[in-house]
């Protein structure tokens, strides 16, 4: 057994790995990215009360800190964050399962390439947003038309992600299963698919930010409840400081719905956050 | 261990005589030409080769000659464009369960572990995964890579990645196994483990070996005979039968009759 070779070392030498600098510790990421967030905020603060701006155009992070607390506690903010959150994800899941299914069928299908090809390249190009004031017209001021407009928006990534990720498997792992005699089924099952994951995930992950737009813009067009609705009552209402409170809302929904994303991705993916040993 | 000897032994009899063999693979007149445009290229012309059951065999010669395409033609991987091929007597159009394959590369499954690679053609085949796990154990254990079934490709170095690969080949006990220049990637020091490695899991195995290589030293080291063939097209120049006693060790590499069946095989190459 004296040939074989023993498993390389998990662990790196201390004497080559060059010492983490305080920055890139936990503990000191958190405390750089506060003291960035509290030198903004007191610039912010200072830019106001230096240009003397009225709260209406303006107001300083203190104006809008108190609005998000009023509005939050009296449970305005967080009913239409309810309305504009289902939109979101059931848009996000109705995109999702078309463009992956969609993708699917294209991907193991070269006619249907051939044939659609053209046209998922025109619908892509086709800027969805612009769609939204028809959807109104069609579904009226309902959540239906930001369902569609958001899953309008994260279907595209979707399906170009599932075909390109399911096209693009290894030619040698590909002969290994002919040399296996694996059936088509399997091959797609054990092969094309888990390979396509990692492609199909930052599909994922692109469309889950870009639904909080659709959604957001769907309510803009048209709609009495909703983050995006409260938006346009607020710019009616000039009640500025509201208004900074919902963008602070929608910026935490977009933040945490990323980082559930990548929670999921990293359960998929445990092989792929190991180290190399060597 | 026992069984090896008595499966090795059957290779000579006292008096250091080959015996005859059953045919394994049967390679009569295989022709291969591949269409690129107007031109027709020759890569196979009217190979005839035997090679008994139980024997290793290594296809040498230049990149290019068109080994592999004989090997894939061998594992019904692609059909010959005339000839006829034969496995134990049989017509072969596409891969059995008999065959084992290792590639070049070693062409894991990077999101399985390794324990799940080994366990892949057991899958595929609709078997029981359970039933083979301690079968998988017991290979990786022959193959010094017991502490690893549950590392990632990724955490393994090119060495013991292409051992999974050659422990994934022998999982359904083939009856050939056919690599193709599976050591071409790997530095000298671990492709000279490996070949030690590789003719005592070989020997154990009681399979018949189509070993594909161009370099020399290995495939006398590792066979009982070598074929080599020459250039566009590819034919079978010259067939030597390795006399070398095995098992093989490392120091065979210094014995006169390997440096003579090499320096005879290297005038047989560039003629």
């Amino acid at each position: 057994m004296s040939s074989i070779e023993k498993a390389a070392p998990m662990i790196v030498d201390d004497e080559t790995m060059p010492s983490t600098p305080w920055y890139s510790t936990s503990l000191g990421r958190s405390v750089l990215a506060l003291a960035v967030f509290i030198i903004l905020l007191l610039l912010w603060t200072a830019y106001v009360s230096i240009a003397k701006l009225s709260p209406l155009v303006l107001p300083t992070p203190y104006r809008v800190w108190q609005s998000l607390v009023e509005n939050t506690l009296n449970g305005q903010l967080p009913e239409h964050s309810v309305t504009t959150l289902t939109e979101i994800v059931l848009g996000f899941l109705l995109g999702s399962v078309v463009g992956i299914a969609l993708g699917v069928i294209t991907a193991r299908s070269q006619l249907m390439r051939e044939m659609l090809g053209p046209y998922i390249l025109a619908s892509q190009a086709m800027p969805k947003l612009a769609l939204a004031p028809i959807m109104v017209v069609w579904m009226g001021f309902g959540i239906a038309p930001k369902v569609v407009i958001t899953a309008l928006i994260c279907f595209f990534p979707l399906l170009e992600n599932t075909i390109i990720g399911l096209t693009s498997t290894s030619t040698h792992q590909l002969e290994l299963f002919r040399a296996l005699s694996a059936t088509g089924w399997q091959t797609f099952i054990k092969l094309r698919v888990p390979s396509a994951l990692p492609v199909i995930f930052a599909g994922l992950r692109v469309a889950v930010t870009l639904a909080v737009v659709g959604a957001v813009v769907g309510e803009y067009v048209g709609a009495n409840k909703g983050l995006g609705a409260l938006v346009i009552v607020t710019q009616g209402s000039f009640d500025t400081p509201l208004m900074f409170a919902i963008f602070v809302y929608l910026t935490v929904i977009g933040i945490v719905l990323y980082k559930l994303m990548q929670m999921l991705e990293s359960t998929f993916f445990s092989w792929r956050t190991i180290k190399r040993g060597d | 261990m026992a069984v090896v000897s008595e499966l090795r032994g059957g290779v000579f009899s006292p008096d250091g005589q080959r015996q005859s063999r059953p045919t394994k693979i049967d390679f009569q007149e295989i022709s291969k030409s591949f269409r690129s445009g107007l031109n027709r290229t020759t890569v196979l012309d009217r190979v005839n080769l035997k090679i008994p059951e139980g024997e290793f065999v290594s296809l040498l010669g230049e990149s290019g000659c068109g080994k592999t395409t004989l090997l894939r033609i061998a594992a019904g991987l692609i059909s010959p464009s005339r000839g006829k091929l034969a496995i134990d007597g049989k017509p072969i159009s596409k891969p059995t369960r008999e065959m084992g394959f290792v590639f070049q590369q070693p062409v894991l499954l990077e999101w399985r572990n390794v324990l799940e690679n080994l366990l892949l053609p057991i899958e595929i085949f609709g078997l029981s995964a359970e039933e083979y796990r301690p079968k998988a154990r017991e290979l990786l254990q022959l193959m010094g890579l017991a502490h690893t079934e549950n590392h990632y490709p990724v955490q393994l170095s090119g060495g013991m990645q292409q051992r999974v690969a050659i422990a994934r080949a022998l999982i359904m006990n083939p009856s050939i196994l056919f690599m193709d220049e599976p050591f071409g990637a790997l530095d000298a020091i671990t492709r000279e483990q490996m070949h030690t490695e590789l003719l005592r899991i070989w020997s154990m195995s009681g399979a018949t070996a189509l070993f594909i290589t161009h370099d020399i030293g290995e495939a006398v080291y590792l066979s009982d005979r070598v074929v080599v063939l020459s250039s566009r097209p590819g034919r079978v120049k010259k067939t030597f039968d390795i006399d070398l006693p095995r098992p093989r060790v490392p120091e065979h590499r210094f014995d006169d009759r390997f440096v003579s069946l090499c320096k005879d095989m290297k005038h047989c190459m560039t003629q």
